[in-house]
């Protein structure tokens, strides 16, 4: 077997987010000034009962209002295929990218299915276009982790302080690269320390959230598991302080 | 589950204007059916973690052209599971194809929680990959 899926998490780090006070007082990309007129100023002046980002109107409506907000700052760049793409959160895709790598695939499916040639996969397994930088492909191998929780072997360290609280923990496996577990259950070997589900079960370990893990009993080198409702497998993880 | 929306039309090429609001599934079947013969497809209309491992385990090959990690973290886990120590057979290949946002994260567009930002600006073209998580045992 290649290496899997997850073992690659980290090439899909979750998006920076940027705190509301930035978009509120200074601006420094054309992005906050447009965030800003949606997120406050039709907040504030609400000039239509609500918001339709398929409507040119209200679109035209956020376009301006961030437009004049970028000029007061002496910021460039925004336009209004720029508001509609940050409202509307849309990837900029274009018809040759999606013909590539579909193209791409199915070349792969028809070496596997016939063996008329070696297929990817049993040396590199990772091809990458960049369509930006021309149309050489870069093609790799990527590697297996030994810590993958989908087909590796071992726990994965997980560095923390005796003096994190549980709920800090649990919020740093959101953000963390190679886990991006959003609602995370946690259990160590015969103690169930936050559990989301059943409600019961959540409230009877909700004050386990605002403890360290000193206060928890937990010790470097011990091994928690991680649930999560998204998916069917257990992620093993071990204590490093 | 999704639905062809008309800023679609411009990149993908099995809709058509008259196929706005339809399920992509459905319509790119039909469209594949009546453009190649002897081909035939079976749409489903929802998500693809609504099957079990059964469902999976009688395909020889696994394509994904998925549009978020979730569903894709969620399929590999399925396929690995299904995967048997010296069971050729039950090791189903997965080849992922996906185009994401070319910028690294200092041009990336930073939001609150739950979305999916978008790139930074106009024309910024996409890096793409075919992944290819499983495959036969050498």
């Amino acid at each position: 077997m290649t290496s899997c899926i997850e073992c690659q998490l980290d090439m899909y780090v979750p998006r920076a987010t940027v705190p509301l006070c930035t978009i509120a007082s200074i601006p420094r990309q054309p992005e906050h000034c447009i965030e800003w007129a949606h997120l406050i100023a039709w907040e504030k002046e609400k000039p239509f009962p609500a918001l339709d980002k398929d409507d040119p109107e209200h679109v035209s409506w956020l376009y301006r209002h961030a437009a004049e907000r970028a000029r007061e700052f002496g910021i460039e760049g925004v336009t209004y295929s720029l508001t509609q793409g940050v409202i509307k959160n849309i990837i900029p895709a274009i018809a040759s990218t999606n013909a590539i790598i579909a193209a791409a695939c199915c070349n792969e499916a028809f070496k596997l299915a016939t063996s008329a040639a070696e297929p990817l996969g049993m040396k590199e397994s990772y091809m990458m276009y960049s369509g930006n930088d021309g149309i050489y492909t870069h093609t790799f191998e990527y590697n297996k982790m030994p810590d993958c929780p989908v087909c590796g072997t071992t726990a994965r360290p997980l560095k923390v302080t005796p003096a994190t609280t549980l709920g800090d923990v649990l919020d740093g496996l959101a953000t963390r690269p190679e886990a991006q577990l959003k609602k995370p259950s946690i259990r160590a070997d015969k103690k169930t320390l936050y559990m989301r589900l059943p409600p019961s079960l959540e409230e009877q370990t909700r004050p386990n959230l605002e403890k360290t893990l000193a206060e928890l009993g937990l010790e470097d080198g011990q091994e928690v598991v991680v649930t999560d409702p998204a998916f069917p497998i257990e992620f093993r993880f071990i204590i490093r302080f | 589950m999704d639905t062809i929306d008309i800023s679609n039309l411009n990149r993908q090429f099995l809709f058509r204007r008259a196929d706005v609001g339809k399920f992509k599934a459905e319509v790119a079947a039909r469209f594949v059916e009546s453009r190649v013969d002897g081909v035939s497809i079976t749409p489903h209309c929802c998500r693809i973690q609504d099957f079990d491992a059964d469902f999976y385990r009688q395909f020889q090959l696994v394509v994904c052209g998925l549009d978020n990690i979730d569903a894709r973290r969620w399929l590999n886990a399925m396929l690995v599971s299904i995967a048997e120590e010296g069971d050729a057979d039950s090791l189903i290949p997965l080849i992922d194809g996906g185009t994401e946002g070319e910028s690294p994260p200092s041009h990336i567009f930073p939001i609150h929680h739950g979305h999916w930002p978008p790139t930074t600006s106009d024309g910024a073209i996409q890096a793409s990959r075919v992944m290819f998580a499983l495959s036969f045992p050498p």
